[in-house]
């Protein structure tokens, strides 16, 4: 046995370092690495959760597939694909409007939920077993799964599991949310105007590059929080689009109780931002026009913890942009558009489902 | 490549020996050359130099967003944040030549991995000094020049803004009278790079480990020689250049080596 694991082992290195995939006996799944673009920091994968070409495989037919619930929905119900896996809205049991958050890079992504309650990404799907999302029935689905043509073999070639009938409830639902995971990980944008602006491999309209110039300068101060090549920092902020803030508007403060996170949001990629109307961790924008508004006059000074970056000019607030000006900020905000990723065919729901 | 596909029948002795020979083999073959940060090759370590950076505030402890201290004109000011680089760490020989320990290294206040790192393998020997800037040096202050990291990722200074890396980000609030508003100490392109030199007799021993402990008051970035005042000299200095110069001026002596 232990012959066989250094043997895999091997196997697994190669199959990293040259991408191969190995015809072997079918429990023996294919290590692979995720294609780092370029200028982008090496992703963290968690080592309990490591990408196989069999699991990624597994986890697109699960993502797609609304056999997980008992009420017709899939992750993709509330992640479409096509806007960028987002959704226009979702609204919560006490009537909470939530913008579903776009699933791009995520696996540079270090917190997830606008409050960052999550820190694995493998965990996030397990929410969506219960009753507000899925309604799951586990021994239903245990059934269904086994009877099915395609899962028992796909767990087998991801897993090595021969029964999926033997797995307890909860091993049954992390295989699935892993699995899906890995799916999530590979969801890569890199291919957007800027990004091929950045390569020179196009041309930005005069009114585009004047909207670079406003997001990555003082002007309009865009990049301490939202920078090339994630277009996040990564970081939780409160941007002042309230002057008290209550229920979910208190954000970082319901994970960690410190009165300095109240307000405080985990700053969204603005990757394929036109594609995922309405903005804000509520929604509360329904355009890009009015996103630009509120940081140009509607910021809130008041705000406790309000980013220090936002308090800029602090005897005359606002970013005095004029209407043109404007304009140009939402052309450059339009390049962020990565049509590559929003067509790319491997990210799709799979033909044969 | 024929030695990894074939099927897995015999668990002789001699087969898992080239398993793992190839498995070393494949390994080594995976690494990348990276822009190091570190000059000095990674030969068996004999002893070591472990650089700790820690941070007071008018010689009281720092403590993140709770504690306020009071600034040189006089306001009332908490801090949030405090990210930077240092280049060219260096130790001073007695012929002032220096040695040059890392090209580089980022430390944010909040991260503790971020303010120790050990340093293999150092001459030993009489030193009479420890020098470095902060802030990247014009070889290293290019965009995307060093490895991009998660780190480093929030550090970018964008290219309408001149392009580099920020050496400084040091953020808080101040009060002004009754109001309270946020303060961004930001630094960065050539004019911005600050100059640390700490004399001080230092001795790197044959074998073990030698502590250099730098310690930073972040009160100095307000004083000395310039007072800086938050509301007439600006709370965002990012861009305005007088701001920048006196906050940068203000920087040269924020170090001090720790017994
Ligand atoms: C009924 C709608 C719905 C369904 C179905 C759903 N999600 Fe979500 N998802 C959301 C909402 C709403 C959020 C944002 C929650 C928050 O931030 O508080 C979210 C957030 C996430 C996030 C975090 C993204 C980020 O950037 O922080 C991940 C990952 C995720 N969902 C994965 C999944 C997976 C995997 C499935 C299927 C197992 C799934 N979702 C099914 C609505 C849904
Ligand atoms: C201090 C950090 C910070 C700065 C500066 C900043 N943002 Fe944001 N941005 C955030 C955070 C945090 C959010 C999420 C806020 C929330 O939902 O409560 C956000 C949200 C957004 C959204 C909505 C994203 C979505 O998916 O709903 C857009 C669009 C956006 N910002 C654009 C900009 C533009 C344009 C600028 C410059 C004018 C800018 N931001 C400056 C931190 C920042």
């Amino acid at each position: 046995m232990k012959k066989i694991i250094s043997s895999l082992i091997v196997l697994s290195v190669l199959a990293a370092c040259t991408k191969h995939s190995t015809t072997l006996a079918s429990y023996q799944n294919t290590a692979t690495t995720l294609s780092v673009p370029k200028k982008f920091p090496t992703p963290v994968i968690p080592s309990d959760n490591p990408l196989t070409v069999e699991g990624i495989i597994l986890g697109r037919y699960l993502y797609y597939d609304n056999i997980l619930s008992t009420n017709g929905r899939s992750c993709s119900s509330c992640h479409m694909p096509e806007n960028s896996f987002s959704l226009p809205i979702f609204i919560t049991s006490k009537g909470e409007h939530v913008s579903v958050p776009a699933h791009v890079n995520l696996a540079w992504d270090p917190d997830y939920t606008w409050n960052g309650s999550v820190t694995k990404m493998d965990i996030v799907g397990l929410a969506d077993f219960g009753p507000a999302f899925f309604n799951t029935n586990m021994s239903e689905l245990t059934s269904k799964l086994k009877a099915h043509p395609k899962y028992p073999s796909l767990f087998k070639q991801a897993y090595d599991i021969d029964d999926i009938g033997k797995l307890s409830p909860d091993e049954l639902q992390l295989k699935i949310v892993y699995a899906i995971s890995q799916f999530l990980r590979t969801l890569i944008s890199s291919d957007s105007k800027f990004d091929k602006w950045m390569r020179h491999e196009t041309m930005f309209t005069d009114e585009e590059m004047l909207g670079y110039e406003i997001f990555f300068s003082e002007k309009g101060d865009c990049f301490h929080c939202h920078d090339y090549p994630l277009m996040t920092s990564n970081t939780f902020n409160n941007t002042g689009l309230d002057s008290i803030h209550s229920g979910q508007n208190l954000g970082r403060y319901l994970v960690t109780g410190a009165e300095s996170d109240k307000g405080k949001f985990s700053a969204p990629t603005l990757r394929n931002i036109a594609y995922t109307a309405p903005y804000m961790h509520d929604g509360r924008f329904k355009t890009l026009e009015e996103v630009i508004d509120f940081y140009n006059s509607g910021v809130h000074w008041t705000s406790p913890n309000i980013d220090p970056i936002m308090t800029k000019s602090f005897k005359k607030y606002g970013l005095s942009l004029s209407p043109v000006q404007k304009s140009n900020l939402l052309q450059f905000l339009k390049t962020l558009s990565d049509t590559t990723f929003l067509n790319n065919k491997a990210f799709k729901k799979p033909l044969d489902l | 490549m024929t030695i990894f596909l074939r099927p897995f029948i015999s668990v002789s002795m001699a087969r898992s020996f080239t398993y793992l020979v190839c498995f070393l083999l494949v390994f080594t073959g995976c690494k990348k050359d990276k822009k190091s940060e570190n000059p000095i090759p990674d030969s068996p370590v004999e002893n070591s130099l472990t650089v700790h950076l820690s941070y007071l505030v008018d010689a009281n402890p720092l403590h993140f967003e709770q504690t306020e201290y009071i600034s040189a004109a006089n306001y009332p000011y908490s801090v949030s944040k405090l990210n930077y680089y240092l280049s060219q760490l260096s130790l001073i020989k007695s012929d002032s030549s220096l040695l040059v320990l890392k090209n580089y290294h980022y430390a944010d206040a909040a991260i503790p991995e971020t303010n120790t790192f050990q340093l293999g393998s150092i001459p030993a020997g009489h030193y009479v000094g420890f020098t470095c800037n902060i802030g990247l040096d014009s070889n290293q202050n290019k965009s995307n020049s060093l490895a991009a990291t998660n780190d480093n990722i929030n550090m970018q200074w964008p290219e309408p803004m001149g392009g580099g890396y920020h050496f400084l980000k040091l953020e808080g609030y101040f009060t002004d009278s009754t109001k309270t508003y946020g303060y961004a100490m930001h630094l960065g392109t050539k004019a911005c790079l600050v100059k640390i030199k700490l004399l001080k007799a230092l001795v790197v021993k044959e074998s073990g480990n030698t502590d250099l402990k730098l310690s930073m008051d972040l009160a100095e970035w307000f004083k000395n020689p310039n007072t800086f005042d938050f509301v007439k000299d600006g709370n965002y200095i990012m861009g305005n250049a007088i701001a920048m110069k006196k906050v940068t001026d203000n920087g040269k002596d924020v170090f001090k080596l720790l017994p």
